[in-house]
């Protein structure tokens, strides 16, 4: 059954079991590169990054150039690698730039247009760090863009214009009259040979300051010609200006917050010309950043891992769901260009949501990236592993303990496994490489261990088979840590995330203690108005007294702050909101009576003449109300993805409990009824 | 009533959702004046100084298909021969060029040998973009011209002056024996030289102000206040 073990060896063989890593988490845990053996899943792998390089463009100077938007679905029953192949792709052999956007499932809401969900997953990342190099996204792009942008501002300065950069002296002018012109010229082009490299991108500002040249004034210069070459005020004009200027002052002045006044500009304001949907808003957005992510020759990937989570969070396939997450892919490979999107499907699940699609979305699903080369790459079935990929998954795992061991040289390559068994493994056809490396994790117990490690003693068996408080006590921890964690890396762009988390809090705590104002049990997080980086609001009908409140979040900073604040009163003219009565919430430190007063001028000014003649509140929120309201939508998904049953009522009286003082937040001023009165 | 077909312009026919013209180079990546053995060309705040009756190149870096000269002075510029691909110190870089002419009498009493222009060059990029760069010059008659210009203009004025004398005074020969007209005429040529550097000066500066202005328009941000009204946010 097994090779001989020498006895010599058990000690080094018994540090730990290499077969453990049998799952991958769906968050990383740094632990990838220890598990991974580059030979399994090699095809599906290879397939993914070929298709993965069709959308690095070589060369591009029109829309067209950017290949289509289009799905690759990778199918594969429970176990058989999918998020591993995920992450093999994305820690991938050769370490050309990608960027893989991997989605979060608390973020998806059916109500929300897809290419706005495909924004904000888009903005996140971009403002998230390298999962292997640690860089932050907009910052190696933001360098990359300025070097060139600085270049080419170099290059167009005129001769005479070099001249005036400086501001010569007037005694120096007076001799450049004459001649001279040439040593003023000299630096701008040591500067320009500098900058040719692409390398320089890494640290544009260093490279201007070793040449004695002021950043503040290039960035001047290069913000000038930008203003020249994209002018007038139409939104996409507006959008590229706002989206490079950012990007100049991130490397240039060091300006920290530039991507964050990218997002809170007003990119409807300017636009004289016709009157934009929020929708073509956020689709010129997705355009202008898919833009410079080409200029860099950086693909853009969406993978969507975890269907389940997504699609069945409860545990069974919710139709609506499935459809409008499948119609809105269907509709972003229509509308969109140089996106690819990864599905990571379990293969009965992808066949039951499939179900519920139209034949619109079956047809954009099924059409496949053409990869040059090979053939259209449209779905990528995982199979179980060979018997050689099995014999090189065991030397791969075994690799670092045959390494301490003496005489490792003689060992079989299915050391510590008989051939045998190996090959009785590899044969099991309908068995998945997770329970294939259970086996291989049992065997190596029962072989090293003597089967110590997998006895368990009947006090740490759970007799019961639903989630118990103290279960829900350490979810709930965590969704709060995890919560804190995204708050605090950006936490005015968590707009979507928090209408959300609010209705669901809501909506969960149903139905209230009679004292208190009913709700209707359908609370919605709503897009309102046409603003898509502000407009949402969670929209709660109250039956007693009968009013629509619509809740919103003033999270923006800046000079974004009134934009935002308008956004909300959006919910009273909303198609869909129609709210009677605004609550906003204003998270703060101030503990003034008025709240009103102790807003900045400009959106104090926004709120007196929006909030005119309708009934609308000002509420602080400290920040352990946000986290709360933040950390729900994790905590719930969590709850649900245990494998035992959770019973609603415990779950409700959980959430009363530890949520108690955000519900005096969204009680309704009491004279509001619906009619307004 | 007849119809007709819908005529569609040349120019909109092949029309691209273009990318931002922002990210993409509207310039060649070197452009300068040498003269045609390949010197600097000397650089003032009122553009290149080019000698009238010199012959100067055009010389152009980067990913370039082909230059041409589209906007210079026709009486004072003239083009010769083709643009053409050279190579020196393994740079390549394409060569027009071009010879200064001298201007007419009149025009040089006028603009008493200064003429500041702009030569524009269109270059097409291998994208088949074509970029145009303005580059300013002055265009200046050689010093030693102007001493041979200053003398001839004097013989003129004096021979003139003593024609016209002799035949209004009748035949008074003792005007011209008087140091007057002498030095009425020494003076008017000692002046020329003196209003001629004034003017130069006059003109270089007229010239660079103006490029001052254009640099202002072109490379300035009109509103400068881009950080005002911002507004703190607390929690």
């Amino acid at each position: 059954m097994s090779a001989a073990i020498d006895e010599s060896m058990r000690s080094i063989l018994c540090s730990y079991n290499p077969f453990d890593d049998v799952a991958r988490p769906q968050h990383a845990d740094g632990r990838f590169l220890q598990v991974h053996v580059p030979t399994v899943l090699r095809g599906p792998r290879e397939q993914l990054l070929a298709a993965i390089e069709a959308y690095r463009v070589r060369q591009f100077s029109a829309l067209v150039d950017l290949p289509a938007s289009r799905v690759i679905k990778v199918l594969g029953d429970r176990g058989a690698g999918k998020t591993h192949l995920y992450e093999a792709v994305l820690h991938r052999a050769d370490g050309a730039p990608q960027l893989l956007i991997s989605r979060e499932t608390e973020d998806y809401d059916e109500g929300m247009p897809f290419e706005e969900y495909m924004f904000q997953l888009l903005m996140t990342a971009l403002n998230g760090r390298h999962p292997l190099h640690g860089y932050r996204f907009f910052d190696a792009l933001s360098g990359q863009v300025t070097r060139r942008l600085l270049l080419y501002t170099l290059r167009e300065l005129g001769p005479t214009d070099r001249m005036f950069v400086t501001g010569p002296s007037p005694w120096r002018r007076f001799r450049l009259l004459w001649r001279g012109g040439e040593e003023a010229g000299r630096k701008f082009d040591e500067l320009a040979t500098e900058l040719r490299e692409p390398a320089a991108a890494a640290d544009v500002r260093r490279v201007c300051e070793r040449l004695q040249m002021s950043p503040e004034l290039l960035a001047d210069l290069m913000l000038a010609r930008l203003s020249r070459l994209e002018p007038g005020d139409s939104t996409q004009s507006c959008i590229r200006r706002e989206l490079y200027g950012a990007m100049i002052r991130a490397v240039m002045l060091q300006d920290r917050d530039a991507l964050q006044g990218f997002l809170e500009a007003d990119y409807q304001a300017g636009s004289r010309a016709r009157v934009l949907h929020r929708a073509d808003v956020v689709r010129q957005l997705l355009h202008a950043v898919r833009e410079v992510c080409a200029l860099v020759q950086l693909p853009v990937v969406y993978v969507f891992d975890n269907m389940e989570g997504l699609l069945a969070p409860a545990g069974n396939l919710q139709p609506r769901r499935a459809a409008a997450f499948l119609e809105g892919l269907a509709q972003a490979v229509d509308h969109t260009r140089g996106f690819l999107f990864l599905v990571l499907f379990e293969r009965g699940l992808y066949s039951q949501a499939l179900m519920h699609a139209g034949t619109f979305a079956r047809s954009r699903l099924d059409l496949g990236v053409h990869v040059p080369g090979r053939c259209r790459v449209a779905d990528v079935e995982l199979q179980p592993p060979t018997e050689g990929e099995l014999s090189d998954l065991v030397q791969g795992r075994m690799a670092e303990l045959r390494a301490q061991l003496p005489g490792a040289d003689s060992l079989p390559v299915s050391f510590p496994f008989s051939l045998q068994f190996l090959n009785d493994v590899g044969q099991l056809r309908d068995q998945p490489i997770r329970g294939k490396l259970e086996m291989l994790r049992e065997q190596y117990s029962r072989i090293v261990f003597g089967r110590c490690d997998v006895a368990v003693g009947p006090a740490e068996v759970v007799s019961s088979n639903e989630v118990t408080g103290q279960e829900l006590e350490r979810i709930w921890e965590d969704a709060l840590l995890e919560a804190g964690r995204s708050l605090e890396v950006a936490w005015t762009d968590q707009q979507a995330n928090l209408t959300r988390g609010l209705s669901q809090l809501v909506q969960l705590a149903l139905p209230w203690p009679e004292f208190l104002p009913q709700f209707a049990p359908e609370c919605q997080a709503l897009p309102v108005g046409d603003n898509p980086r502000h407009g949402f609001a969670t929209l709660l009908r109250c039956t007693q007294p009968p009013t629509r409140v619509a809740i919103g979040f003033l999270l923006a900073a800046g000079k974004g702050m009134p934009l935002d604040l308008r956004s909300k009163f959006a919910a009273f003219s909303d198609e869909k909101a129609r709210a009677s009565c605004l609550i906003v919430l204003w998270p703060t430190a101030k503990s003034s009576e008025d709240l009103v007063s102790a807003l900045p001028e400009k959106t104090r000014e926004a709120w007196e003449s929006s909030s005119q003649q309708r009934s609308a509140c000002l509420r602080a929120v400290d920040q352990i109300s946000l986290r709360k309201i933040r950390a729900l939508p994790l905590f719930v998904e969590n709850a649900h993805q245990q494998e035992v049953s959770l019973s609603s009522d415990l779950l409700r009286s959980f959430v009363r409990e530890r949520c108690a003082e955000v519900f005096s937040l969204v009680i309704p001023p009491q004279q509001v009824t619906e009619h307004g009165n | 009533m007849e119809t007709e077909v819908l005529f569609t312009p040349e120019h909109v026919r092949t029309r691209r959702c273009e990318v931002s013209p922002a990210l993409l180079a509207q310039s060649p990546e070197t452009l300068s004046i040498t003269t045609r053995r390949g010197r600097e060309v000397p650089l003032a705040l009122a553009g290149y100084r080019l000698r009238m009756g010199g012959t100067y190149q055009i010389r152009v870096t980067g990913p370039v298909r082909d230059i041409r000269l589209i906007g210079f002075p026709r009486l004072l510029v003239q083009r010769r021969g083709d643009p053409r691909e050279c190579s020196d110190d393994h740079q390549q870089y394409w060569c027009l060029e071009f010879r200064v002419q001298r201007a007419g009498l009149f025009s040089m009493v006028t603009h008493l040998g200064i003429f500041p222009e702009e030569l524009e060059i269109e270059s097409t990029l291998l994208d088949d973009r074509k970029v145009s760069v303005c580059v300013p010059v002055v265009l200046e008659l050689g010093f030693t011209w102007k001493i041979v210009l200053l003398l001839v203009l004097w013989a003129f004025f004096l021979s003139v002056s003593e024609l016209i004398s002799a035949a209004l005074w009748d035949h008074r020969v003792d005007l011209l024996r008087s140091p007057a007209p002498w030095l009425r005429a020494l003076l008017l040529a000692m002046l020329y030289p003196v209003m001629t550097l004034a003017r130069r000066v006059y003109g270089l500066r007229k010239r660079a102000r103006e490029l001052q202005q254009h640099y202002q328009a072109t490379w300035q941000l009109p509103d400068q206040d881009a950080h005002a009204g911002v507004e703190s946010h607390c929690i």
